[in-house]
């Protein structure tokens, strides 16, 4: 059985001008004649996890019942840890435009690549093989388009090739390449990335190699445009509110949160509709005539995270790679563990 | 207290190794590899109380660790640290009740973190495979800003530069 959200222990005090019982108390000795000690079977009972709602490239789920040292965890591996391929090295055999060639080599880098992270390795840093490198060509000349009237001012109609986009960049598989990325041909996330302009006679030659790295790296390789989360508010009325006040009350909060609903006696009276909605904005708090009748709080172990992909992973696929870097980690500790005390 | 039997058999050289701060001074630019645990010098003989430092871990590791060891009633105490931001480790302190083993603590924590994890992974993928949830496409931005152009009286794409087609 989830926890109840009533229980005062799980609630972060929202107050006036401070926060207050923001850490958790549930460790053992804490309580007397309470056992708070690891649980594995408590923890499967209260342990909440349930998507909300996806889209191609955000999933928002609630992950309630741990403590924020793990869900920080999660957040942080999401960002920093969980790997992608991007573009690392840059061999420019020829640039005649306006932007310098350290300044594209860097704009190239930070452009997302579909390439899925888990068909690559990391570059051992000796010779480069299909399995760790991908290469593509940026190779765009812009000219004068014959016959154009001279009274023409738009570049577009003027020139070919006056913009060069991310979808310029070329593929150039080798090896056994051409068959293992058959399925989606490795290209930029977004075709459409204007990454330099050019005028007539200039040009750009640029020779890329696209490796696989992480975001604590680098963070052109982060997979998440953002990995948050925010704890549950929760409104707790203390008593009825006036029904003179009730339209200002409702008005205290943002639209879905407050509904005023007709009770057992045909009273109107306020009810707390959608907590989730909330902005915790702490608007209320500012009218005297409510300052006894709410209280402010959020459920410190109910987070609602929303993870926004890049591109390179379908964004239900982000979390459950961050828990296997999560678990890798263990492994490794307990393995160096185990030569610690084995080996002389 | 599978950790008890091993420690027995920990002999001098071991010792020895883990009380040498210079194991600790390997740095990123010796190239030197480094053991991703070791025990810093000054640890209780039977292990009651260690400072254990991980090497290329951070925050993410440590505070999940420090709070599913503080879930261990037999513990005393126990923190992290990282000592300086451009070294890429951490110190964990554990002080153990009663003389038990900080190592076999970290152990058990380490397998309970899996634990945790696992059910967490395991939760998750069980909600997605239910479908129980709101499925929707994402915003059109692109739509929305010619949207908000025209409503604003710009005439959208006068630029022109974010089309593909030219």
């Amino acid at each position: 059985m989830p926890l109840s959200n009533d229980d005062p222990r799980r609630h972060v005090q929202v107050l006036p001008e401070r926060i207050g019982n923001v850490a958790g108390s549930d460790f053992p000795g804490h309580y007397p004649g309470e056992d708070h000690s690891w649980n594995l079977t408590k923890f499967k009972e209260n342990l909440v996890c349930s998507i909300q709602r996806l889209t191609p490239s955000i999933i928002e789920f609630d992950l309630v019942g741990v403590d924020a040292s793990i869900a920080n965890a999660i957040r942080r591996v999401l960002i920093a840890e969980v790997p992608t391929v991007a573009i690392e090295e840059c061999y420019v055999w020829n640039n005649t435009s306006i932007m310098q060639d350290e300044v594209l080599a860097h704009r190239l880098g930070l452009v997302p690549l579909n390439v899925d992270p888990r068909q690559m390795s990391y570059y051992s840093g000796k010779t480069p093989t299909e399995r760790d490198t991908m290469v593509f060509d940026l190779r765009v000349r812009c000219d004068r388009v014959i016959g154009v009237p001279l009274t023409e001012t738009d570049p577009k109609m003027k020139y070919y090739d006056s913009n060069v986009y991310s979808g310029m960049l070329d593929w150039k598989p080798s090896g056994g390449q051409e068959d293992r990325f058959r399925k989606k041909r490795p290209a930029p996330v977004d075709s459409d990335i204007l990454l330099l302009k050019l005028r007539p006679g200039q040009m750009v030659d640029f020779h890329c190699f696209a490796r696989k790295g992480i975001g604590a790296d680098h963070a052109k390789f982060s997979p998440v445009a953002t990995a948050s989360y925010r704890l549950l508010p929760h409104i707790i009325l203390r008593g009825p509110i006036p029904r003179e006040h009730q339209d200002k009350f409702q008005k205290c909060f943002p639209p879905g949160v407050i509904e005023i609903e007709q009770d057992g006696h045909g009273e109107p009276q306020v009810v707390v509709k959608n907590p989730r909605k909330d902005t915790v904005s702490r608007e209320v708090l500012r009218h005297p005539e409510f300052q006894d009748l709410v209280q402010l709080t959020r459920i410190r172990d109910h987070f609602i995270f929303k993870v926004e992909s890049v591109g390179q992973y379908d964004p239900q696929d982000l979390v459950p790679e961050a828990i296997k870097i999560l678990l890798n980690k263990i492994t490794a500790v307990e393995d160096s563990l185990d030569k610690l005390f084995t080996t002389a | 207290m599978s950790q008890s039997g091993k420690q027995e058999n920990v002999n001098e050289d071991v010792s020895a190794r883990l009380d040498n701060a210079g194991v600790l001074l390997q740095s990123v630019s010796t190239g030197m590899e480094q053991d991703k645990i070791t025990i810093l010098p000054g640890h209780e003989p039977d292990y009651s109380a260690c400072t254990f430092c991980l090497w290329k871990e951070d925050h993410t590791l440590g505070n999940a660790l420090r709070w599913i060891i503080m879930k261990d009633p037999d513990v005393e105490f126990c923190g992290y640290s990282a000592p300086h931001p451009s070294e890429p480790k951490i110190h964990l302190r554990v002080q153990m009740y009663d003389n038990l083993s900080a190592v076999d603590c970290l152990r058990k924590a380490l397998a309970n973190l899996r634990d945790l994890l696992t059910t967490v992974s395991g939760q998750y993928n069980s909600s997605l495979k239910s479908g129980e949830f709101i499925r929707e496409d994402d915003v059109d931005v692109r739509a929305t800003v010619e949207a908000t152009l025209r409503q604003r009286g710009f005439g959208a794409d006068q630029d022109g530069d974010v089309n593909m087609a030219a």
